[in-house]
């Protein structure tokens, strides 16, 4: 099924994440109403919201004049992080609504599989997310970032391997002698600021490289692959 | 009489070995300019930037930090520091 790209998103809950989902949808060109029953909340991100709402979200009435309506809204995201009965209640409101899409934010495990219960189409598990990729970070320090495809499949970011400098793609032959393909090579390149003579680093997202393209010392390789084969590259020296 | 294209800039050797990618040249020679002038803001700066490159990130984070207790006012230290710590 294809998902459009959402261009009328509801955020209810204005607190750290909620307003951090505000501003990057901002950066988007997503029009968003917001809501909060903090005024002061409200007003930290009114400028990147079309609609900005001091209310009370398990209102529905409230909801619906503000213009938190199925014909108006392609995505609801309930951030709402101070109480897990609001944010069921709210979820159930925005469902009984018939919000085509609707995300929440879960504060616990319990938390989560109610929202699931009930319906949701994505649950958001910030906490948790964050608790282990910090986790898998410190104890495989060459894995920056991770991105599950699935349970078996990833895409990994790693530090590339000492035994990969200088040497091209075509000659690694990475994807034959370890079945995971490189899909990017982030770069940071030592350059010359013309105006100020001072030296800085210009970073670089080199993506699709080229077989010819040498890796350089301080590369980061963003691969996918099955995790046990992206495992074996990282352990690589 | 000096040469025009001669720089008077004294870590000129060493920015050219980080520009040039050879991060280990580069960072004996800034090493090697610390321990006859420990209190220059640009050396640490430079450390700081091999560091980065070399994916060390905990050192380069110190490297930056050291300038900015020396130069509070160094925007490039400040920059890269803010990256670091995904400000």
């Amino acid at each position: 099924m294809e998902i459009k790209k959402p261009r009328h998103c509801a955020v209810v809950g204005l607190g750290v994440f909620g307003s951090n989902v505000v501003k990057y949808l901002h950066e988007l060109n997503v029009e968003i109403l917001g809501i909060d029953k903090d005024e002061r909340k409200v007003d930290s991100v009114k400028q990147f919201l079309k609609l900005p709402i001091v209310g009370d979200a398990t209102d529905v009435k409230q909801l619906q004049e503000a213009g938190l309506t199925a014909e108006n809204i392609d995505v609801a995201i309930v951030a709402i992080g101070e109480s897990v009965e609001t944010s069921i209640y709210v979820t159930l409101l925005l469902i009984e609504m018939g919000i085509k899409r609707i995300i929440a934010r879960a504060l616990n495990n319990q938390h989560a599989k109610i929202l699931a219960k009930i319906g949701v189409d994505r649950i958001i598990y910030p906490e948790a997310n964050a608790a282990e990729q910090l986790a898998r970070s410190l104890v495989s320090p060459n894995i920056i970032e991770e991105f599950e495809l699935s349970p078996e499949y990833s895409i990994t970011e790693i530090v590339a391997a000492k035994s990969f400098y200088k040497k091209s793609l075509k000659e690694l032959a990475v994807r034959a002698k370890y079945k995971v393909i490189i899909i990017a090579i982030k770069r940071k390149t030592p350059i010359l600021v013309e105006d100020t003579g001072e030296t800085d680093l210009k970073e670089e997202i080199i993506l699709v490289p080229d077989p010819e393209e040498e890796v350089i010392e301080g590369d980061i390789l963003i691969v996918a692959g099955k995790n046990q084969d992206i495992d074996k590259l990282r352990s690589l020296q | 009489m000096k040469n025009k294209n001669q720089s008077d800039d004294p870590l000129e050797p060493g920015k050219f070995y980080i520009l040039n990618n050879k991060y280990d040249e580069a960072l004996k020679f800034f090493l090697n300019y610390l321990s006859n002038d420990p209190g220059n803001p640009e050396v640490y700066y430079h450390l700081g930037l091999i560091y980065e490159t070399k994916n060390e990130i905990d050192k380069a984070k110190d490297m930056y930090e050291k300038v900015l207790s020396i130069l509070p006012g160094h925007v490039f230290a400040k920059k890269r520091l803010d990256k670091l710590v995904g400000i």
